[in-house]
């Protein structure tokens, strides 16, 4: 096997490098989460190459059962083979063996009460080897373990965080390595949609890790659906595992959930711009892959627009009642499935500077440090306002403007400070103190965190902090959150944005043509040219003998025609002769081509015969056009005498 | 607010949604910015000097054009950038131009620039810079005009959405009037602001985009909204009837002009008058009268 052949398993060592093991993270220490969204969205991060879970999956498996065959079965036989660095880099060779061997526990999890031989089977079937003694052939508990370590060593120098090894016990020891890293069960992933949905996040969000924990635990005790096993990782150490795997769930959310009838929701949310001082607020409805690309519903058609959106329609002033009380909209499309689109009812709603569209648009809570707004019904405007005298330092007015919808008002242009207060009754109120970076405008391209290089984003970050750090180099943050890197390099290629504990990777690109684009002119078989002409019957002549046409018309109409047309000749014997040429070069004919010339001729000459005037649209082609008409006749005349002294 | 980005990103970007370009202006835009008037703006001026084609067969998308040197045989020594283009396109023709002993010119006009170069090797320009050239733009883009007759023929008939509000196309006062004409161009706006047109005849109802279904209510009713000054080589519509986008396209790349708006008219300049007969002649309007060269009579000498 050439190192080429072992291209795939290191393409994947490289992506647990990157993805995984040099993430920034909150936590204390880093969690290898492989499930197979895990393994799709390190594809997409690291190559931006767009694949699914189950073929992200498979060619991980794919990649490590050459890479075992190659450097564990063909050499000692023995997995401790792969405790050695990476050809052409320092990072260690087993971290994609480690990934599988994580896999392999994310599978098992999937049935209750399996044991460590069961685990044992499902490594075996991932590497595609028989099970000897109990344990995968070549693998050794010893080597296994020796691999585990020399990757949380490589982490302690190299990463941001090291790699997280349980304390093991006797029993289950070499097992408790993977399964630690695969803490909630594939029945536990599933609902995570759910929590997601209940919490209101936008797909691909990065919540901050303790923001994300208390809402997933309230969430966990307020809905009660996770397993059994679930509920007690939540509980003790391994909660640290589970909140990285439901973080990571998270970054690949599509922002669909299911309700229980089975229908595919997708929530609408609300986003505030503010144009020339006046409100405008939109519905902005989600559009998770798989739904349609035209949503139609009572008449009404929502156009999909990129990233995973529809096109955001202003929201009716008639539409009070609805925002209170909440909506479903589903699709009138027939299709198998059902597509609903869901608003929920309330009475406050927090809008937030948000990554994901260029206005404030609406998020579970209010965010400490940067621009927000809050949309409010008449019935709750006392508890608002209260609220809001609270939280925010200068004093500011509720906007009240027809355009919004009727007994509902706006506080725009918030800054609202920390604030620890549990509005349970309306949530939207309490303030969210997490620090998290997010970008906003510019010209994106793409899904991927790319941006043109001409116009990039403004990086923004919540949590009133200071501590903010571009490419390594510190930036400074207004009060609304705003960083200022104007003087950070903005060259083309990955920058990383640090503040605190959160992190934002990005890219800027240059411009380029892209392929494939749609060409302007139609492809064309022969040369075509198009002439106007009026009602009646006419000779179209070019400049050459033989290019002649004759068409009746019984209205006006464009003609095509395979020559560059000169003259339009009246077939009766009245009317004027139209020059219908483009420039100087129709001035004379050219008789440089053999073929019939003879119904050229006679339509000329019978013009000619018939003192016909010479007519152009232009005034100032009069001239032109004479001399045009004298060189036609001259060579008509011509032709027709030695044809006749031929004759 | 400079708007060369906005076009570099739909070189880049190749194709996308009519939401998704108001999306890339509103990020651009400052506060005092009407977006969405914005976007209309210069989607007509994009689409007229044939950068992008916008609502392509009827939907909600636009694709940008593949770049082209742009000529015509009455201006041979002039040239027009069309289609797509980023900040290497215009550097690598500028480069061009130098070379082959051409005029470049980067000129601004409604806060976006407009390329154009002057010589007697515009062709040898674009290839040097790995353009493509059509030395006869004008006649290329005639050629590939459909006529309004034929839009009519295919265009989707259905009922209205009764509980939209309706408006008209009044060619008395040259706009849009509230309520239903009968044979008229009709315009039905839903709460959510969306927009559907029909030419409604009286025996049935035809759903066509806005600008074809004025003209094809002014054929029907043999309303004259299209001229052609031939002496100022202008063809002038209502400002509230722009040609129809192909239309507009080929009156405007044929000469490398975006449309001006003077008083209520909207006035393409420099068009050619074969040009301008096509354009009239395929949205059914009567063509440019001929003048007759009356001092020579054309026929024979007695």
């Amino acid at each position: 096997m050439s190192l080429s052949d072992a291209a795939p398993y290191l393409a994947w060592n490289e992506r647990v490098v990157r993805f995984w093991l040099l993430k920034p993270t909150s936590a204390a220490e880093t969690y290898l989460t492989v499930t197979p969204t895990g393994l799709a969205l390190a594809v997409w991060e690291c190559d931006g190459k767009q694949i699914t879970p189950q073929d992200a999956e498979t060619d991980l498996v794919a990649a490590v059962r050459a890479g075992y065959l190659r450097w564990v079965l063909k050499e000692r036989g023995n997995v401790r083979s792969l405790n050695r660095k990476a050809p052409g880099g320092d990072a260690p060779l087993g971290l994609a063996f480690l990934a599988a061997s994580v896999l392999a526990a994310h599978r098992m999890r999937a049935s209750e009460g399996a044991g460590a031989n069961a685990y044992y089977a499902r490594l075996a079937q991932v590497l595609s080897v028989s099970v000897t003694r109990g344990l995968p052939q070549g693998l050794s508990t010893e080597g296994f373990e020796a691999l585990w370590l020399a990757a949380r060593n490589w982490t302690l120098k190299h990463a941001p965080k090291p790699l997280f090894i349980p304390k093991t016990t006797v029993v289950q020891k070499y097992v408790a390595y993977p399964l630690a890293h695969a803490e909630l069960r594939e029945v536990d992933l599933e609902k995570l949609p759910e929590f997601f949905d209940w919490a209101g996040y936008s797909p691909s969000a990065s919540i901050a890790l303790p923001s994300l924990r208390e809402d997933f635990s309230r969430w966990a005790v307020e809905r009660g659906r996770l397993s059994a096993p679930g509920r007690a990782a939540c509980e003790d150490a391994r909660v640290d595992g589970v909140i990285q795997q439901v973080a990571q769930e998270l970054s690949a959310w599509d922002g669909m959930a299911e309700d229980n009838s089975g229908r595919r929701v997708a929530n609408i949310e609300l986003t505030l711009d503010i144009v020339r001082g006046a409100p405008r607020l939109f519905y902005l409805a989600r559009r998770p892959p798989g739904f349609p690309e035209a949503f139609e519903h009572e008449g009404h058609r929502f156009d999909s627009l990129e990233a995973g959106w529809y096109a955001p329609l202003p929201v009716p002033s008639e539409h009070g009642a609805m925002l209170l009380h909440g909506f479903d909209w589903s699709s009138e499309t027939p299709a198998p499935t059902s597509f609903v689109l869901r608003r929920r009812a309330s009475r406050a709603i927090a809008l937030v500077r948000n990554e994901q569209y260029s206005g404030l648009t609406s998020r579970r809570r209010l965010l400490a440090g940067v621009e927000c707004a809050v949309l409010y019904h008449d019935s709750v405007a006392e508890v608002v306002e209260t609220r809001l005298k609270q939280l925010v330092d200068s004093p500011c007015r509720p906007m009240r403007d027809p355009s919004l919808p009727e007994g509902w008002r706006v506080y725009p242009n918030l800054n609202i400070g920390p604030n620890g207060d549990a509005i349970p009754e309306l949530e939207a109120l309490e303030v969210d103190a997490a620090i998290e970076v997010m970008t906003s405008g510019g010209l994106r391209v793409g899904r991927r965190a790319t941006w043109l290089i001409e116009c990039p984003p403004r990086l923004i970050v919540s949590g009133l902090t200071n501590d903010v750090v571009i490419d390594g180099r510190p930036a400074s943050v207004s009060l609304d959150g705003q960083v200022d890197w104007s003087r950070a390099s903005r060259e083309p290629g990955e920058h990383v944005v640090e503040a605190g504990r959160a992190h934002l990777r990005f890219e800027l690109v240059e411009a380029s043509v892209a392929d494939g684009l749609a060409s302007l002119l139609q492809p064309l078989a022969v040369d075509r040219y198009s002439v106007a002409l009026t009602r009646g019957r006419w000779e179209v002549v070019g400049s050459r003998p033989g290019q002649i046409l004759e068409v009746v018309l019984p209205a006006p109409k464009n003609i095509s025609l395979t020559f560059a047309p000169v003259w339009a000749i009246p077939t009766l014997a009245a009317g004027c002769v139209l020059y219908v040429g483009v420039d100087d070069q129709d001035v004379g004919p050219r008789l440089d081509d053999s073929g019939t010339v003879a119904a050229w001729v006679d339509a000329i000459c019978r013009a000619y015969e018939a003192e016909m005037q010479v007519a152009t649209i232009a005034p100032e082609n009069c001239s032109i056009a004479r001399r045009s008409w004298n060189n036609f006749t001259r060579i008509a005349r011509r032709e027709r005498l030695s044809e006749g002294t031929l004759a | 607010m400079m708007w060369n980005p906005l076009l570099h990103w739909m070189a880049h970007v190749g194709r996308g949604t009519w939401g998704g370009f108001k999306r890339a202006i509103s990020s651009l835009a400052t506060s005092e910015i009407e977006v969405a008037e914005e976007a209309r703006r210069l989607r007509t001026r994009f689409s007229d000097l044939a950068y992008a084609e916008f609502f392509i067969g009827g939907g909600e998308h636009w694709q940008a054009f593949q770049p082209l040197l742009a000529s015509s045989p009455h201006q041979p020594e002039e040239a027009f950038l069309c289609g797509a283009r980023t900040s290497r396109t215009v550097t690598d023709l500028r480069v061009a131009a130098d070379r082959t002993g051409c005029k470049f010119f980067e000129l601004w006009v409604d806060n976006f620039t407009t390329i154009r170069l002057m010589g007697k090797h515009v062709a040898a320009a674009a290839k040097a810079a790995g353009l493509l050239y059509e030395p006869d733009i004008s006649r290329r883009l005639a050629n590939d005009l459909a006529p309004l007759e034929e839009t009519i023929r295919s265009g989707f008939r259905t009922v209205p959405p009764q509980t939209w509000k309706v408006r008209s196309f009044d060619f008395e006062v040259m706009g849009w009037v509230d309520g239903f004409l009968p044979g008229a161009a009709t315009e039905y706006v839903s709460i959510y602001e969306q927009r559907r047109y029909f030419l409604q005849t009286a025996s049935e109802s035809i759903e066509l985009p806005k600008r074809e279904a004025i003209f094809a209510a002014a054929a029907i009713g043999r309303v004259q909204v299209v001229q052609y000054d031939a002496t100022q080589q202008e063809l002038r519509v209502a400002l509230k009837a722009p040609l129809p986008q192909s239309y507009a396209r080929a009156a405007c790349a044929a000469v490398g002009r975006a449309s001006i708006r003077r008083a209520d008219q909207i006035v393409y300049e420099r068009v050619p008058p074969q040009l301008a007969a096509v354009i009239m002649v395929g949205l059914g309007q009567t063509p440019p009268p001929f003048h007759l060269c009356e001092e020579n009579t054309a026929g024979r000498r007695r």
